[in-house]
């Protein structure tokens, strides 16, 4: 029997998420002021507007929902996975008023797609647009990658165990150090570093490259911002092809792997000695996938003459292939010269991107401890049938510690990795529904799901909306990691059916 | 007319001769215009061809060296062009949010998979010609949305002062 929620739990709910949206409307805070200094007006009304609106909004919820209790279990995930509903309606506002979306759908799927941190875009006409709305789209991506909740826990939220509820329910389920408000803050610093390490390197690079120094610090904050938090946006159209460069593309791609790494992996490679990284599970899974998928598909593009060359088959396979296993989505050659990539290669890049990075990192996808641990099992398993029935087979991985394989785990494990294939299955299904080849279907679909952002061809303006609706749903999925999706989805129907 | 029916075989000569020097200029200087639409979807058909291609210049001019790299846009697509930086120094403006950028007509070998540059999708310029400017964009502000800001702040300025009111009174 499905109990229908009580009006307390309505006003939870409702409390918090006024909270969350008053913060996306601090958060825009930043573009305004840009806008500001570099004289673009139009674009400042915009961000005004979406400002007012969430803080309109916000306030309206907090005081017709006001509380003084913690949340539940419950509460806190549908908090959460309302809030990034709500907070890709509410930063597609600024999208849309720029005149370069469509449609407000267009706007709400290129939003949900840099909170996601996935990198498929609908914008039209990027080149145009002003600087400030392209801060936004990169700062959202930063947001999403460090969880909305995660800048709420640091600086709206106090203290409780409602914290951790939220905090959990963005499929964040490692806490790098005991208190969870710490660890909010241990990832805002550990981002913090990196930013200001990878924007000079990127600002340096560019200059080289021939950009002034305003513009490549500029472009040099927003490739990083994508780069780190997995995203995939650029400031421009032909994406990282615009600029022409091996150098950039050799920094992005260290910034990927940086970005696609466990939070938890940062804070030993920063306090304790490094081998942790050559016997960690996570990267030992990611290292050797990355290179048996690269070879495999370096193969097949020198079979069929797409790249001949060393330089060539680097640029633009392995770029590409990488930028597909952290789930950035950057790419350095253009979506429909991607789509006559033979097929072994493009089901190798749909591996790399259905498998994505490390647990607490801010990659989608199943990740790799999740496959690591599903394939020590398969091992294990092996192991005791061909052993004798009594001897007893215990089997153990590393990660961060040694831990035990135990059957919880291998469950858990096993559980999100189908509900992953299952939404990836669900949009490739939906793709060959709307008249797309099974292969390019399944690409675009695994690209939503697993939060990529690279494309053979199938997003774009003209797409239909049923399936930007679907690419969105999976976008969101992805990134929650289904618990809170299916949690928020259950809330729903029991206030419907309830009784 | 004597030297016409004397020597028939050298006034046949000097034309073959005429005609194959205006065949060779002919497709020397007369490059095919295309989109870069279709150079994208057909590389193929137009590798380490002679190309032309018309389009707005968008984004910076990267100079490297004696060379630079420019970005054309042509409707929903753009290319880099590898040309001559000598050749852009006349482009005054560049697509951007504040600029229409000049609209060039360039000639140029192009590649699927450059050589030179990684295998980079490119089009190396042999002459570059700006059709126009490009211009300044004026972008007037918009009175509703103005209005719109006085609306919302007026609101969630009242609704801020409740809540804090409420906050007062509960404390």
């Amino acid at each position: 029997m499905l109990i229908k929620p009580q009006i307390s739990d309505i006003r939870t709910i409702g409390f918090y998420l006024g909270k969350l949206i008053i913060g996306i409307g601090i958060c825009m805070a930043v573009p305004l002021i840009f806008a500001f200094v570099a004289g673009e007006f139009n674009p400042a009304l915009d961000f005004l507007i979406s400002i007012f609106a969430c803080i309109a909004i916000g306030q309206f919820l907090s005081i017709i929902c006001y509380t003084e209790k913690d949340l539940s279990w419950l509460q806190g995930m549908v908090v959460v996975s309302f809030a990034w509903l709500v907070a890709a309606i509410l930063g597609a506002i600024p999208l849309y008023l720029s005149g370069h979306w469509k449609s407000f759908l267009d706007a709400c799927f290129d939003a949900m797609s840099g909170f996601a941190t996935t990198g498929l875009v609908l914008v039209q006409d990027l080149d145009h647009l002003s600087l400030s709305c392209n801060l936004w789209r990169h700062f959202i991506m930063f947001l999403g990658g460090q969880g909305i909740v995660v800048i709420a826990l640091t600086f709206l939220v106090r203290g409780t165990a409602g914290a951790f509820r939220m905090y959990a329910g963005e499929a964040r389920e490692e806490k790098v150090l005991p208190n969870i408000i710490n660890t909010a803050r241990f990832i805002w610093l550990v981002s913090f570093v990196y930013l200001i390490i990878g924007t000079l390197a990127l600002t340096v690079a560019g200059r080289i490259e021939g950009l002034g120094w305003g513009s490549s610090f500029f472009q040099g904050v927003c490739l990083f911002i994508a780069a780190f938090d997995t995203g995939g946006f650029t400031p421009h159209a032909q994406n990282i092809v615009y600029y022409h460069s091996a150098i950039l593309e050799a920094i992005t791609i260290c910034i990927m792997v940086l970005g696609s790494m466990n939070f938890n992996l940062h804070y030993i490679l920063w306090t304790r000695p490094r081998k942790e990284i050559f016997r960690n599970i996570e990267t030992v899974v990611f290292f050797c996938s990355l290179a048996i998928l690269f070879f495999i598909a370096a193969l097949s593009l020198m079979n069929n003459f797409v790249y001949s060359d060393t330089m060539g088959l680097f640029r633009r396979g392995f770029y590409q292939l990488i930028s597909a296993h952290t789930g950035t989505g950057y790419a350095t050659i253009n979506p429909l010269q991607l789509n006559k990539w033979p097929q072994l290669s493009l089901v190798m890049a749909i591996i790399a991107m259905a498998v994505g990075g490390g647990v607490c990192s801010t990659t989608g996808a199943i990740k790799t401890l999740r496959i690591g641990v599903i394939l020590k099992a398969i091992i294990t398993d092996i192991k005791r049938l061909m052993l004798p029935e009594k001897a007893v087979v215990v089997e153990k991985f590393h990660h961060i510690k040694e831990r035990f394989l135990e059957d919880k785990l291998i469950k858990a494990a096993a559980m999100i990795t189908l509900s992953y294939l299952g939404l990836y299955l669900l949009g490739a299904l939906a793709g060959m529904a709307y008249g797309h080849p099974f292969l390019q279907s399944l690409f675009e679909s695994t690209s939503a799901a697993a939060n990529v952002g690279l494309s053979c061809g199938i997003t774009n303006v003209a797409m239909p909306n049923g399936l930007k609706l679907i690419y969105i749903f999976q976008m969101w999925t992805g990134r929650l990691e289904f618990m809170s999706v299916f949690v928020f989805i259950g809330f729903i129907i029991s206030m419907i059916r309830g009784k | 007319m004597m030297f016409i029916k004397n020597q028939p075989s050298k006034i046949i000569f000097v034309l073959c001769f005429l005609l194959a020097i205006f065949g060779l200029w002919m497709t020397a200087s007369h490059a095919e215009i295309v989109s870069v639409e279709d150079l994208i979807r057909y590389p193929s058909l137009y590798n380490r061809e002679k190309v032309e291609i018309q389009g707005e210049v968008v984004g910076d001019i990267m100079r490297r060296g004696e060379y630079s790299w420019i970005n054309i846009q042509d409707g929903e697509y753009a290319i880099g062009v590898w040309v001559l930086a000598s050749l852009t120094k006349d482009i005054k403006f560049s697509g951007s949010y504040s600029a229409k950028g000049a609209i060039v007509s360039i000639v140029g070998t192009f590649n699927r998979n450059c050589p030179i540059h990684g295998s980079d999708f490119d089009i190396h310029a042999e002459s570059l010609v700006i059709k126009s400017n490009g211009k300044f964009l004026d972008r007037p502000i918009s009175d509703k949305k103005i209005q719109l800001i006085l609306y919302l702040g007026a609101l969630a300025l009242c609704l801020s002062l409740l809540s804090a009111l409420r906050k007062k009174r509960k404390a």
